[in-house]
């Protein structure tokens, strides 16, 4: 995709008069247009997400919110409104359950950072190991080389263990419910019902056939969905 | 003043109605508890040079006498007359018995010029501390320009136990027995401030105390003077009042604090502090009338100079002192639609009653309410001031992240003449979504969030709990993560690569040097071997070429094996060295014999039978063959 900015600020502004007026619709339409010509920001998706909410469509708004909290983790603002979202939306029994440790790790790490401290620790931490090695005979430089190589070197697995885990959650199917929809045991819409599902709930896909995605829920159940239902967080 | 000693037996019959007026009647004046007292006193301040004065000094003693004494000297004056005089006295209190001795030295003395004439103090040392009386400075004119001495204040009478107590100068009928009535200049109100020239709103303490050379009974009325053009705080109003000896020009005087105040001007110019009134009763028991006295402070005018220019923007007039400002916020994280109490504090000294504290800046999508004030006011080493408080009640309009910005409130500050600044730090609340609220306000006023790392303008979302969209929107390209980049994983291989490197290349290296000297090991034995087929070639050609040759086969090989040179060695050595390195006797012995062959063959030709070259080429095979089989020739 070509990003063209003229386009994008365009649009954002339009869908931020339109916001203003209220006409949620055409803001809608507007940051749609923008990310169409390439603007990926974390505020594009946060205002896009408040316009969905104001528009009544809280599964995309929570999808719009999720997006934004991927491009800025620590963007308190679209934590806040995610939760209000999710807080109005699920009301039944199955709702989100607890994320494990690892996707959490991987949803609070920003993968830039992550990135830069993994090169800038490892890159350190060898070349604190290689001075320890070469320098022999001058035991308190060597003590301190190995401390330092020692600390860099589990800051740098830490750090490697944060850019797994923020890679992990982008590439395995996280996906947010756009639209209330029924879990079915199998690929098919005459398959027995297994559970109900409401907008703004995230799950992961797992598998794909035809019209139907394998999908699971942080708690473990799974189940067969209608793929039209359902939008990646992550979008290949 | 004294009593006399013909009047004591009538004194201590007195003693046990003063006992009992004790309990009724607590005496104001409280007697120093130091182990002495010792104090001098003249007469008169102003004499001619042809009169005389006279010098009261008086020594009690609680106890002990002084280690070292000296009475007050001068070279002034000429000691005309001295006398001394000593009354012991005996207490019973509340604490037990005790008892007062005091010496009292009485001096006439004339002086020897006229001028400003002084008199040294006197000093007297009890358990290494040091009591001394006050230098006296006594003003002598011309003789003739005297005056009669009609009304001279007396000395401090000596204490006796009987001190402080109303009455004991009157005989049982009311009379005063030796004690003159009081004169204007026994007691005297005095009204002083710290300090005459201050600021606009500067504390300037004022202090009024009574002081007087006579017992004091009791005061029924004290007023204050108004205090016109000045803003009075109270800092001291004791309810029981206390005398404190101090002696003041030379002369020992009972001070009594009565108040304390203090005093902000509120005005520029000259400003009077009208004069202080009190009635005192001095003297007085149960069968004597008290005299009753009215005195006056003198007007104590003060200079007010006004604030100097350049205030800083914001500046409130009044604020004039020392002051620190704070901010605290509770909670600091909240849910949608419950209040935040926010406290902005100012501490410090001045004057905390005119103290005008900055108002709260106007925060997008927080609903501000008026605040309420509280005061603590605190006096420290007679400074007024304390802390005043502004506390708000905010109320979220939206869910989100707020900034609370720093707040400034400029004041004067009289000590370094200078405007300083309080201020506070930036504080940043969050506001968690929650249920839709109650309906509340509109917002007290539109503005920005402020603060260095807030999050972009936003437009406000009143009463949904959702945090407003941004208007200031960044717009960027998606970017990929560093770590997908192509550079990201080779630059993470390069130190790996250099670490793995730095590990192996040591290794390397060595196993490299111990592979040459191994080929070499391994190889001399087939080089040997060459060499043994080319000296059997020689033979032909005569008996010196076969051994020679054949002898530098077999060093040639040993050096290869040994590491060493061996052509100079003694059979000895070299069959040491072959021992050690693991080489079998009988391949020693071979060699040896093999290498005497060669000797003799290269000296001594012809020496040797027919048949000897072949003898010694099977015999050096087999040396050759023994080695490589041995520790040596790597078999083991």
């Amino acid at each position: 995709m070509i990003f063209d900015r003229a386009v994008a600020t365009r649009e954002t502004l339009a869908g931020n008069d339109a916001y203003a007026r209220g006409d949620y619709g055409a803001a809608i339409a507007a940051y749609e247009a923008a990310l169409q010509a390439g603007a990926d920001s974390a505020d594009v998706h946060y205002n896009l997400g408040n316009a969905y909410y104001r528009a009544g469509q809280h599964g995309r708004s929570a999808l719009a919110f999720e997006r934004a909290l991927r491009r800025d983790p620590g963007d308190a603002e679209a934590q806040a409104n995610l939760e209000l979202v999710r807080s109005q939306s699920s009301k039944t029994a199955v709702g989100s359950q607890p994320l494990p440790f690892f996707t959490r790790v991987g949803a609070a790490t920003d993968p830039n950072l992550a990135g830069a401290a993994l090169l800038i620790t490892w890159t350190l931490g060898c070349a604190a190991l290689i001075a320890w090695l070469r320098l022999r005979g001058r035991p308190l430089p060597r003590v301190l080389l190995g401390v330092a190589s020692s600390v860099l070197l589990a800051c740098a697995v830490a750090a490697g263990v944060a850019v797994w885990a923020a890679d992990d959650l982008r590439t395995s199917g996280w996906s947010v419910v756009i639209e209330d929809a029924e879990v079915r045991e199998a690929p098919d819409g005459k398959a027995r019902t297994s559970f109900p599902v409401q907008q703004a709930l995230a799950l992961r896909i797992t598998a794909r056939v035809g019209s139907y995605v394998k999908v699971e829920l942080p708690g473990g159940l799974s189940g067969w969905l209608e793929s039209s239902k359902v939008e990646p967080i992550d979008p290949l | 003043m004294q009593t006399r000693i013909g009047e004591r037996s009538a004194a201590m019959v007195l003693v046990a109605l003063a006992f009992f007026a004790s309990g009724l009647l607590v005496p104001l004046a409280a007697q120093a508890q130091d182990p002495i007292e010792y104090y001098a006193a003249v007469d008169r301040n102003e004499i001619a040079v042809d009169e005389t004065l006279t010098l009261t000094v008086t020594l009690t003693m609680r106890g002990k006498e002084p280690t070292e004494f000296q009475l007050p000297t001068t070279s002034d004056f000429d000691v005309i007359s001295q006398g001394t005089s000593t009354q012991s006295s005996f207490s019973f209190g509340t604490g037990g018995a005790s008892s007062t001795r005091t010496r009292t030295h009485t001096m006439v003395l004339r002086p020897l010029r006229e001028g400003r004439l002084a008199i040294e103090p006197g000093v007297a040392v009890l358990d290494g501390k040091r009591y001394q009386t006050g230098k006296i400075t006594v003003q002598v004119g011309k003789a003739g320009t005297g005056r009669p001495q009609a009304q001279q204040p007396l000395p401090r009478r000596p204490s006796t136990p009987f001190g402080g107590f109303p009455g004991f100068d009157e005989d049982p009928f009311g009379r005063r027995r030796n004690a003159p009535p009081p004169t204007e200049g026994d007691v005297v109100l005095v009204a002083s401030v710290d300090k005459e020239e201050v600021y606009i709103g500067e504390q300037v303490t004022l202090s009024i105390s009574l002081r007087s050379r006579r017992e004091v009974g009791g005061i029924p009325n004290f007023q204050m003077p108004k205090f016109d053009g000045f803003w009075a705080e109270d800092l001291e109003s004791p309810t029981q009042i206390e005398a404190e000896t101090q002696v003041i020009d030379g002369i020992a005087w009972r001070v009594y604090h009565l108040r304390r105040r203090a005093l902000f001007p509120l005005r520029e110019g000259e400003l009077q502090i009208d004069p202080a009134q009190v009635e005192v009763e001095m003297g007085g028991s149960f069968f004597a009338r008290r005299d009753r006295l009215s005195r006056s402070s003198r007007p104590v005018t003060l200079r007010v100079k006004p604030l100097p220019p350049g205030a800083p923007r914001g500046f409130a007039p009044s604020n004039v002192g020392r002051w620190e400002l704070h901010l605290d916020a509770e909670p600091t994280t909240a849910a949608f639609g419950a209040p935040i109490t926010l406290l902005l504090r100012a501490e410090g000294v001045g004057n905390l009653g005119s103290l005008e504290l900055p108002r709260l800046p106007a925060i997008e999508g927080m609903k501000i309410f008026d605040p309420v004030q509280h005061d603590e006011v605190q006096i420290r080493q007679r400074r007024y001031g304390g802390s005043r408080v502004h506390e708000y009640v905010l109320v979220p309009q939206r869910a989100g992240r707020f900034t609370i910005p720093a707040v400034e409130m400029p004041f004067f500050h009289p000590q370094t003449g200078r405007y300083e600044t309080g201020r506070t730090q930036p504080i940043s609340l969050q506001v968690l979504p929650g249920q839709m609220p109650q309906p509340q306000g509109q917002p007290q006023g539109q503005g920005r969030v402020a603060g260095g790392d807030a999050p972009p303008p936003v437009v406000a979302d009143p009463g949904s709990g959702l945090a407003g969209i941004r208007a200031a929107t960044s717009v960027e390209p998606r970017a990929r993560p560093i770590y997908r980049s192509s550079w990201f994983a080779f630059a993470l291989l390069l130190p790996g690569l250099a670490l793995l490197g730095a590990v192996l290349m040591p290794r390397i290296s060595a196993a490299h040097a111990r592979g040459e000297d191994g080929r070499r090991k391994k190889g001399a034995g087939r080089v040997a071997r060459k060499r043994l087929a080319a000296a059997r070639a020689l033979a032909g050609r005569g008996e010196g070429a076969f051994y020679t040759e054949l002898d530098r086969a077999l060093h040639a090989y040993l050096e290869l094996k040994l590491g060493r040179p061996t052509a100079g060695l003694a059979r000895e050595q070299l069959a040491e060295i072959l021992q050690e390195a693991g080489v079998p006797q009988d391949a020693r012995d071979a060699l040896r014999e093999t290498l005497d062959t060669c000797d003799v063959g290269r000296f001594a030709p012809g020496a040797l039978a027919a048949g000897a070259a072949a003898t010694a080429l099977e015999r050096a095979a087999a040396v050759i063959d023994g080695i490589e089989a041995s520790a040596l020739g790597g078999a083991r």
